[in-house]
């Protein structure tokens, strides 16, 4: 009876069904691209976006069945049909699975072998295409049950708005975790909830034929297992599993070896005042001993021991810092500006990023090292802290290297790239270059890479990381496994620079690379502490005194505007309060600073002069100001009055609070107080993260301890200035050059976008005699008109002219400059060592 | 017995259609007025748990929906199409029926409407004109929704009939959100507007007149070409369209006359040496408090488009997302209103003059030209000009601790929000407000367009603390026109404007008061004042430079000095 009524159905449906087969047929020919394939500079046509929706609904229109055979149908006449429940509804499930899911399933399974796929990927692709059909087809078996062709649309209508009313509310309800499910989504987890609605629905449609439901219980029901399907939608992210491992044996063989160093002389405590920050951060050296192995670290646990207590007990508390959501995942690992990005490509490369936004750049993205929660512990005692890392292992590698030629292809396991169409002449920008790309990627779920497409140029040593502009043209064979795009990719200044000149490099002689992340693996690591203050280590947002900086607005007339300014203002006398003399150093220190006369010489002479009242007559609590920031230069007025002032009687109170600021510290070293500030001595080398000042102070000691402290501050030496006083001893001079070359090991060298720290590394590493960070230098001179507006600028390394002057003294306009530079080479200059610079072989 | 009098038929029969739809129009009542409050409320709040919800969109929908249904509910009670309603035995007669049945829906529908969305009209001094051009278009919007879905209704005769009308209710309600969505891509009174007004007047009458015909003379098929034929003719009408009475024209400065420039180094003797372009080339005649950027300065080359590439403006795209443009002058502009040894800070979010105009060798250097060139050809200067005016003066402690609205024109008004500690900071949000009727400009000129770009109204926020003589102007940092901005909400809907554009004050009380002075922050904030300044559009002049000219701004460089004789 079961194939009887299944025929008598197929017999109904057969025209549909043929139809619905010439749909799927059609989306094949599509997706396979023998019709409508994609070409350059064409975008797909925007209706192939709802060919998908179209072959749903063709699906579930089989689903409908013969009018007369439709239970819920108020004119059916299936209950005076000799047929059992059992045969009718086994019948219904053929037709569903053998016209419906089977199709598609099967179409699905050709595209992925038409497509060159794997087998283990056929069948995966396969297997998640039935997830996707029959949990989206399956609802409306039981659905037909229980509503009259009357009842349907109001049905429809309300649970409609059922779902809207709920899943709106649980989007303002869960974003108190700072979760967001309407965001997390997913595909699975949205066929799995369309899976649930069915299953339910059809309990609710076997309760309804056994009992004979009224409308509206029917309907709450339904509204009911409704809002049970879409809380499955939502919450699957939950339960599904992360990105799965692809190489855990490899971090079973890494991982013993992993040497993790964290170095507390880069640590920073942000205060318990801010709510969002009550941590230790740092910069965490990892070394994994594989070339493009990196780790990601994590703090899922920290514990505080302080004078035998434990304060506060960090564990992960909020739904959004569950492993699923913590947006580490292999994209936005693949965008790491480390020493394994730089080892995949020769030495000398200079890298180059569009990007607005430091994405590349590590600078600034320090790791967590503990978090704290209440009840805090006491920041001015000792404590330890043990934390306890998650290590997510990331594998990069350059997974395609094409020539940029018409035509070219190549691939890998996950994708494959064609070129249809390479344009040199247009952009943006002039001589830019254009790429239309043919991509196909392996789509499956929970199996994602990270991606970047760099363009390599051999001839110019050069890697552009990000295009300037990427325009995608449209996709196809979504939701199969494998899934068709094309992309249309600008750069910028690839032939010819900013002011016109030639760059002089070969289309032909790009290369184009796909840089791959994959997830591997996880371990875990545990960091104890030494005994540490949280006091001594300062806040990245630091607490010192940001001095007005406005370049313009007083533009030619700073002195004359301080001076006007200056004579408003009555200077304070003995018998002034301190109150008075407060205000007057307010009015000078903020005249000074936005007039901008601190930095102009001429008007130095008038700040010393306005300042001689405080000195004289108000030197405790200039001393006491002193700990905060002072306008100007910290060798200029008004930064270096109170030598002027300051006698032996103040001596004691000055060494006293030599480490709280710079500008004391050097009070110190230029009153020749040193010697007796040696008392400071063991408090300064037990610092961990050494601060100005400390630097100073050991600067003028000199002594062996004292220099062997700063030799390991080499690495947090931005300016050079450690560098600098050790190189003067000829017997650490060794040392130290080999410290600040070897500094350009951690560096990016990556022009355009932010990148502070690289720059003065890399000009440190030239002024230290370093060829390669010479020649670094001055290929990013030349290439100075073709930065993005918002860039961090380029290294100056200590240039002479043959003449033995300083080459940066002669402001050269950048029209000139950047030309010069591009015709400059290494063996234009000879270095002199002992003056740390490279001087001009020729005038 | 004589029939009762046509008026009191009708209002019968409309008070039969308030008791029969009362559940109904409540339920109408209820959405139009949560849209209306979930409008408001959203443009004022930042970073609400409502605000990620998304709710603009149901809202939108539910309130086309709520009142489509409500007309056809009324209009499928009595359709002469549908045998089973028995209409036709109706005492009322066919007239009044249809004349009830209007009335009732002007009266639940578009009466509300109307009501609801003009308590938002008040405080932005409109005039009369302004507004009875919104009612009406709050009137025809309505009236089309109705209309259309009466003649619809009024049409059918089955249920299946009826079913492809809900579906091609839902199909309109899209096309509906369409419509307004693409109206607020410009939130500007255009040509386009002008013809979609024209048109859908004409769909209005052809549609009462489509449903009169089908509901009283009970000429069915006439009725069917006649809507078919408004429908198919409405939209050629407002694509054809062309008198353009909404526009308005560019603004030209009015004293052009009396503006001059002056070239060479300023003689010291000169009174009036003119305000500094650059030190060789002044601009005389400008008005106190007056400003002028340059919008292009560039040679004229024959034959050739003008501007031409590298071509010198103060006025840059801004691409930091908002639509900031005020530069340094006009913060000088502001100094005359204080004291002259008052200390000015500024905060100014764009990068168009952060260091100051381009030196006159920077401009021929981006033109690729040098001085001997230069000086030999003609050149043009184009300048806008403002005028900058103070909008309010209000003590610091009212806008931080209270909302506050500032009307700056007619239809334009700016509202903040009061302080607040947001992102670790001081932010005060807000938003530039407009609201006008989109077929009836309320503004006398577009503003200058430069670069592509309209320079829109920009304001400053100058803090002015008066005992310790300091003044920091800071920008409001108004978002650009962009869906892609959160702080970017445009509610306007057919021909009617209702933007805002969002804006933000962002800083930390001062440390370096709280360290020196040993200030509380109370005490900041009690002593400052508050000024909002706008920088009103005053017309843009050209002028253009004969080579000679060009010889006295761009100087020969001073020969190098000669070396000492050792």
């Amino acid at each position: 009876m079961t194939l009887h009524h299944f025929r008598k159905e197929f017999r109904y449906l057969r025209a549909r069904w043929l139809a619905f087969l010439a749909l799927l047929g059609f989306d094949l020919a599509v997706n396979l691209e023998w019709l409508l394939p994609m070409r350059a500079g064409v975008s797909s046509p925007a209706w192939l976006g709802y060919l998908p929706v179209v072959v749903l609904l063709g699906g579930l229109s089989l689903l409908l069945s013969c009018p007369e055979d439709r239970p819920g149908t108020d004119r059916s006449f299936i209950s005076t049909r000799p047929l059992s429940a059992a045969a009718y509804w086994t019948a219904r499930v053929l037709i569903w699975v053998l016209l419906i899911v089977l199709p598609v399933v099967l179409q699905n399974g050709v595209y992925l072998a038409i497509s060159g796929r794997p087998a283990a990927d056929v069948l995966r692709g396969m297997g998640e295409r039935l997830c996707l059909a029959a949990g989206f087809s399956f609802w409306l078996l039981p659905a037909l049950v229980l509503w009259s062709r009357r009842e349907l649309w109001k049905a429809l209508l309300i649970v409609a708005l059922g779902l809207v009313v709920v899943s709106k509310t649980l989007d303002i309800a869960a974003a108190s975790w700072r979760f967001h499910p309407s965001i997390y989504q997913s595909w699975p987890g949205l066929a799995a909830g369309w899976a649930v609605f069915g299953v339910l629905s059809s309990w609710v449609a076997w309760r309804h034929l056994q009992q004979g439901w009224r409308f509206r219980r029917r309907l709450w029901a339904t509204v009911a297992v409704a809002t049970l399907g879409l809380l499955t939608a939502r919450f699957w992210v939950l339960l599904s599993p992360e990105v799965a491992a692809q190489n855990e044996a490899l971090v079973r063989q890494l991982a013993p070896q992993l040497q993790m160093d964290i170095p507390l002389s880069t640590t920073y405590f942000y205060g318990f005042e801010s709510e969002s920050w009550r941590r230790l951060s740092g910069d965490p050296r990892v070394n994994t001993g594989r070339q493009g192995v990196h780790v990601d670290t994590r703090v899922v646990r920290t514990q505080v021991e302080q004078a035998g207590t434990q304060p506060g007990k960090h564990a992960s508390s909020s739904v959004a810092d569950l492993p699923s959501f913590y947006g580490d995942f292999p994209q936005s690992q693949v965008q790491r500006g480390d020493e394994h990005l730089r080892g995949f490509f020769p030495d000398g490369t200079l890298f180059f990023s569009f990007a607005q936004f430091p994405m590349w750049s590590p600078e600034g993205m320090q790791a967590t090292l503990a978090s704290f929660v209440a009840p805090y512990p006491d920041v001015d005692k000792p404590l330890r802290v043990t934390s306890e890392f998650r290590l997510d292992w990331y594998q990069r590698d350059l997974a395609i290297d094409l020539p940029v030629v018409l035509g070219s292809e190549g691939g890998c396991e996950d994708v494959r790239w064609r070129i249809l169409g390479v344009t040199p002449a247009t952009g943006p920008q002039p001589g830019a270059l254009t790429v239309s790309l043919h991509v196909e990627t392996r789509a499956h779920w929970n199996a994602e890479n990270g991606f970047a497409i760099l363009l390599h140029s051999p001839q110019r040593q050069m890697v552009w990381l990000d295009a300037v502009q990427q325009r995608p043209r449209g996709g196809r064979a979504g939701h199969t496994g494998w899934l068709r795009s094309q992309v249309d990719l600008t750069w910028s200044h690839i032939f010819n620079h900013a002011d016109g000149a030639a760059t002089g490099v070969d289309a032909a002689s790009l290369r184009l690379i796909l840089l791959r992340s994959r997830y591997i693996g996880r371990s875990e690591h545990t960091w104890k502490s030494p005994e540490m203050r949280l006091a001594d280590f300062p806040s990245p947002w630091g607490k010192d005194i940001q001095w007005a900086d406005y370049r313009i607005l007083y533009a030619g007339r700073e002195q004359k505007a301080f001076q006007e300014r200056m004579a408003t203002i009555k200077p304070p006398t003995a018998d002034s309060t301190e109150q008075e003399a407060r205000r007057y150093v307010y009015d000078l220190f903020s005249a000074a600073s936005v007039t901008q006369a601190v930095y102009k010489p001429e008007a130095h002479p008038l700040i010393a002069q306005a300042f001689e009242p405080l000195g004289r007559h108000h030197l405790p609590l200039m001393l006491d100001l002193r700990s905060q920031t002072w306008p100007g230069w910290t060798n200029r007025p008004p930064n270096n009055q109170l030598e002027r002032y300051v006698t032996e009687d103040q001596r004691e109170i000055v060494i006293d609070r030599a480490l709280q600021s710079t500008g004391l510290a050097s009070l110190v070293v230029s009153k020749g107080w040193a010697e007796a500030a040696k008392r400071l001595k063991p408090q300064v080398l037990s610092m961990h993260h050494l601060p100005r000042s400390g630097e100073e102070l050991l600067m003028a000691w000199n002594d062996e301890e004292s220099n062997a402290r700063l030799m390991r501050e080499i690495p947090n030496d931005i300016n050079g200035h450690i560098a600098a006083h050790l190189d003067k001893d000829p017997a650490l001079r060794p040392q130290a050059e080999a410290s600040v070359r070897q500094q350009m090991d951690s560096i990016l060298p990556m022009a355009g976008s932010e990148n502070h720290t690289a720059i003065f590394k890399l000009m440190c590493a030239a002024n230290f005699g370093s060829v390669e960070a010479l020649d670094l230098c001055l290929r990013w001179q030349a290439i100075g008109g073709d930065l993005p507006p918002r860039n961090s600028g380029q290294p100056y390394p200590k240039l002479l002219t043959a003449d033995g002057s300083d080459f940066w003294k002669k402001r050269m306009p950048d029209h000139e400059r950047w030309p010069l530079f591009r015709r400059l080479k290494v063996s234009d200059f000879e270095y002199l060592p002992e003056k740390r610079a490279w001087k001009f072989r020729q005038p | 017995m004589s029939a009762a009098p046509v008026f009191s038929r009708v209002l019968h029969q409309c008070r039969t259609e308030w008791r029969h739809q009362a559940g109904l129009v409540a339920l109408w009542l209820v959405v139009l007025v949560l849209r209306q409050w979930h409008g408001a409320n959203e443009v004022k709040t930042r970073f609400s748990k409502l605000s990620i919800v998304g709710l603009d969109v149901w809202l939108e929908a539910g309130v086309v929906l709520t009142a489509a249904a409500l007309a056809w509910r009324c209009v499928s009670a009595d359709t002469p199409s549908n045998t089973d309603t028995f209409s036709l035995t109706r005492p009322a007669g066919q007239a009044a029926l249809w004349w009830g049945k209007v009335l009732f829906l002007f009266s639940s529908v578009i009466l509300p409407t109307l009501l609801v969305t003009a308590t938002t009209w008040g405080g932005f001094g409109l005039g009369v004109g302004q507004w009875t051009a919104m009612a009406g278009a709050v009137v025809l919007a309505g009236g089309l929704v109705c209309a259309a879905v009466g003649t619809l209704t009024a049409l059918a005769s089955s249920s299946r009939q009826v079913i492809t009308l809900a579906v091609l209710a839902v199909v309109a309600a899209g096309v509906w959100l369409g419509m307004q969505e693409g109206f607020r891509g410009t939130a500007k009174a255009t040509l386009e507007q002008a013809g979609t007004f024209v048109g859908a007047i004409f769909a209005l009458v052809g549609l009462m007149v489509a449903w009169w015909l089908v509901t009283v003379p009970r000429m069915r098929w006439t009725g069917m070409c006649c809507m078919a034929g408004v429908l198919a003719a409405a939209p050629l009408i407002a694509g054809a369209w062309q008198i353009d009475w909404i526009t308005p024209p560019p603004l030209s400065h009015a004293n052009a006359s009396k503006l001059g420039l002056k070239f060479g180094k300023a003689d010291p003797a000169d009174k009036t040496p003119g305000r500094g372009l650059w030190p060789t080339l002044r601009i005389t005649g400008l008005g106190r408090d007056e400003v002028a950027s340059i919008a292009e300065f560039a040679p004229i080359n024959e034959g050739q488009e003008w501007p031409p590439e590298g071509s010198h403006s103060d006025l840059q795209p801004n691409d930091s997302g908002n639509e900031s443009w005020l530069h340094t002058d006009h913060v000088r502009a502001l100094f005359k209103h204080h004291p002259p040894t008052t200390l000015w800070r500024q905060s100014i979010g764009n990068n168009a003059m952060y260091n100051g105009r381009k030196t006159l060798d920077a401009v021929l250097q981006s033109l690729r030209l040098k001085r001997e060139d230069a000086i030999t050809r003609r050149w043009r200067l184009r300048l806008v000009v403002h005028e900058m005016k103070r909008v309010t003066t209000v003590p610091f402690r009212q806008l931080w601790t209270q909302d506050n609205e500032f009307l700056i024109r007619p239809g334009m008004k700016v509202e903040f929000n009061a302080y607040a500690w947001l992102r670790e900071a001081w932010e005060m949000h807000g938003r530039v407000h407009r609201l006008s009727s989109a077929v009836l400009s309320a503004d006398s000129h577009r503003p200058a367009r430069v670069r592509g770009r309209d320079l829109g109204d920009d304001f400053f926020l100058v803090l002015e603390d008066t005992e310790l003589r300091e003044n920091a102007a800071m920008h409001l940092q108004i978002v650009q026109r962009s869906g892609r901005y959160t702080s970017y909400r445009n509610q306007g809907s057919l021909w009617q404007i209702n933007e805002n554009q969002g804006c933000e004050v962002r800083m930390w009380t001062p440390r370096e008061q709280k360290v020196i002075l040993q200030a509380t922050d109370d005490e900041w904030i009690d002593r400052m004042n508050a000024s909002l300044w706008h920088a009103e559009e005053r017309g843009t002049v050209e002028f253009e430079l004969t080579p000679e000219q060009m010889a006295q701004v761009i100087p020969p460089p001073p020969p190098p000095a000669a070396k000492p004789a050792k």
